[in-house]
């Protein structure tokens, strides 16, 4: 509906405002209440722990708990998301009507007039000039009432979608309208349109026809590079909640039923199958066997999305919302989640896990995210940090026999790199400032990626580093001055790099004691590019860390240390947290550690 | 499925917290009533159709969706309460059960209404292929 002259001069925009304000309250409640929710099951002790209420009814009260956890917070974000929409709407409404107001207020009397509905008579008497300063303003009237109907319209796709008004059919329309929007952007894509490209082609859409490709096609937009990070967001829940609901409901008691039925064969002493010369497992026995197998593989991916899903509900202790960037369940499983929204943080830290990292267990990961988003947040006051969890790519899953290899960094390369120029895109916050912050074998893709593909990015922490796939930080793109270096003394890490020490280190469950391999001490040996990151030569500054397990216990554990980065307990943290925020000279050098 | 068993105290708690957490809800919710309460009928909500998309925001999670969460933690609250103060598994109408519980869990009586579960969309029930919805 087009929004007329006089509808738009005369409207009192003051109640939409307080309405929008009080959403942003309800949002703040329903997440408080959640939390509250989440603190009744969150321990064994806790109310409804295991502890203090177990059997049929405790183990449901659980699952009802968190079921309600969920929807409350689905809907309080989606509370949220109606507040933003109220408040840009009501900001482009109270333009437009400035915008109708100095129409008004700037037109000449003598040449034109303007009626009560808004159009403008020229004064032809003295000529045609008139004509032309009437069509003038005729032409700002005309914006300005577009404007405003655009932010109407706007408006009422975005209540419709996120408050959940619309109707299914009106849902559907909304897909069908943007189909043709679609299609362009799958284009777009197969072209290699590069996240710029892509940001500014979704710029230019209507907002009904954005809520209509996340409502018609998510996938499109889920992992793309470019897109809005909160957009991005809430294609990846719908499509996780949808992945989640195709599991089979009865799946852990099928396992059970197999589980049981071969528990029976085994006490009778059917499994076993021995005629003469053939022995074995029964054929039934290995039928069911690969039943078993197949199921619970089945629920080892379940419950790891069961767990990404529990990680990035609710807020994090820093206040900041979870954000969830991309994940894919194949295979090893992939996730980014953002502690905080990039878009409009002023400082954004991407860290990058290494060796053994996966999707089950990634709760771990967003844990560091979170950890260098508070201490950032500490340190510079006034200043918000987003901090994501990046795992994008297949990590290696040993160190033993993984680790040594380029190849998983290779294959990451392209993808982070892709992942830098698309949060530089979407960014609407100013300049921001952008920190690659690597762990282990992250470090590894971090070096490979800046390297060979360039990233969009202000500095680089390697954090225990078995090498950045170059020989110098120049050849990281971002100035030397840029990179920033730590591995704590004791770091099993230092095997990999290291010129005299002889470290302890558990390695898949085996206490070794390995020798630093670069026997010249000339720094120029590593894992990963042939120099090892702490030394002089290679250009990076380096900066001071502690020799803690991840519970912040003094260690001389080499795998304990090389896990204990992340906390606050150790000085590293709040190292990170100054490069991140750009206050580098407030970094505490090795020496004084 | 292991055995029952329940620290009486520590799920009343629970329950409790679940009941103030239904009640803070309410009172979230009804603050936003309160403050959208101008727009409805106002010239903006007939002019614009945001806005009055607006106004039909409020009223459907007022009546739907608020309630249904509210209604959805009330149940379970009710449900742990009566497994606290019967230390069995809770079974059959827990409404009913809890009757007799509810002034120790609001010993100054409710200061939100109870959450009501919205009615079934008609458009829901309508008979399809034929099926008869007569009642007998």
């Amino acid at each position: 509906m087009t929004i007329t002259y006089n509808t738009l001069l005369e409207a009192d925009f003051g109640a939409p405002e307080a309405s929008g304000e009080a959403w942003m309250k309800l949002y703040g409640a329903l997440e408080e209440q959640a939390a509250t929710l989440v603190d009744l099951k969150a321990k064994d002790g806790s109310a409804f722990g295991i502890d203090n209420w177990d059997g049929e009814s405790g183990e449901g009260a659980r699952e009802r708990v968190r079921d309600a956890v969920l929807a409350l917070d689905e809907r309080s974000a989606a509370a949220r998301r109606v507040s933003v929409a109220i408040t840009d709407a009501v900001e482009e409404f109270e333009g437009a009507q400035t915008d109708l107001n100095d129409v008004i207020a700037e037109t000449d009397r003598e040449k034109v007039t303007l009626t009560d509905t808004g159009s403008v008579i020229p004064d032809t008497s003295t000529g045609t000039d008139n004509v032309y300063y009437a069509e003038g303003l005729s032409s700002r009237i005309a914006a300005a009432l577009d404007r405003a109907t655009e932010a109407d319209e706007a408006l009422k796709a975005a209540i419709g979608t996120w408050a959940e008004t619309f109707s299914e059919s009106e849902r559907l329309a909304m897909a069908a309208d943007a189909s043709d929007e679609a299609g362009e952007l799958q284009e777009l894509i197969d072209s290699g349109a590069s996240p710029e490209a892509i940001t500014d082609w979704w710029n230019g859409l209507t907002e009904a026809e954005r809520l209509g490709i996340l409502e018609g096609d998510p996938a499109l937009i889920a992992g793309l590079d470019g897109i809005p990070t909160d957009t991005r967001d809430a294609a990846n829940r719908d499509l996780l909640d949808a992945e989640l609901d195709r599991f089979n409901p009865t799946l852990d008691g099928d396992i059970a039923d197999i589980e049981a039925q071969m528990a029976a064969m085994e006490a009778d002493g059917t499994d076993w199958l021995n005629r003469g010369r053939s022995s074995g497992y029964s054929p039934e026995y290995e039928a069911l066997q690969e039943q078993l197998e197949a199921l619970q593989s089945e629920r080892d991916q379940r419950d790891s999305l069961m767990s990404l899903q529990d990680a990035i509900t609710g807020q994090a202790s820093t206040g900041q919302e979870y954000y969830l960037i991309g994940y894919d369940s194949a295979e090893d499983g992939r996730a980014i989640v953002s502690v905080g929204n990039p878009d409009t943080a002023d400082n954004t830290a991407v860290y990058v896990p290494g060796t053994t990292a996966e999707l089950d267990g990634f709760g771990n990961e967003i844990d560091r995210a979170e950890a260098l988003a508070a201490a950032s947040n500490d340190v510079a006051s006034g200043q918000e940090t987003a901090a994501i969890a990046w795992l994008d790519y297949d990590a290696p899953d040993e160190v033993k026999y993984d680790a040594f290899s380029m190849e998983y960094a290779e294959q990451a390369g392209s993808t982070l790199s892709s992942f830098t120029e698309g949060l530089s895109a979407t960014h609407t916050n100013g300049d921001g400032h952008t920190t690659l912050v690597g762990h282990s074998y992250g470090t590894t893709v971090i070096g490979h990626t800046a390297a060979e593909h360039g990233v969009d990015a202000d500095k680089i922490i390697a954090v225990a580093s078995p090498g950045l796939d170059t020989a110098h930080a120049d050849e990281l793109g971002i100035g030397a001055e840029n990179v920033y270096v730590t591995t704590a003394e004791d770091d099993g890490i230092l095997a990999s790099t290291d010129d005299y020490s002889w470290v302890e280190a558990t390695l898949d469950g085996i206490t070794q004691t390995e020798q630093g391999r670069d026997s010249d001490g000339d720094g120029a040996y590593a894992w990963h590019g042939e120099a090892n990151p702490l030394h002089e030569d290679y250009g990076a500054t380096q900066f001071s860390s502690e020799s803690l397990d991840s519970k912040g216990n003094e260690s001389t554990d080499g795998s304990d240390i090389h896990g204990g980065y992340f906390i606050p307990e150790n000085v590293a943290l709040e190292n990170m947290a100054y490069i991140i925020t750009d206050q580098p000279d407030r970094l505490q050098p090795v020496e004084e550690s | 499925m292991s055995e029952f068993n329940i620290e009486p105290e520590a799920v009343r708690a629970g329950a409790e917290a679940m009941f103030a957490a239904s009640e803070a809800i309410y009172e979230a919710m009804n603050t936003l009533v309160q403050e959208s309460s101008p727009l409805e009928g106002s010239a903006e909500a007939v002019e614009f159709v945001g806005i009055a998309e607006c106004v039909q925001a409020v009223q459907v999670w007022e009546t739907d969706y608020i309630a249904v969460h509210r209604a959805d933690i009330e149940d379970l609250a009710m449900s742990a309460a009566i497994s606290a103060e019967t230390s069995a598994e809770a079974d059959g109408d827990i409404s009913s059960a809890f009757d007799q519980y509810a002034d120790s869990y609001f010993p100054d009586g409710r200061t939100a209404p109870a959450p009501e579960r919205p009615a079934p969309d008609p458009s829901t029930q309508m008979p399809v292929n034929g099926e008869s919805v007569a009642v007998a």
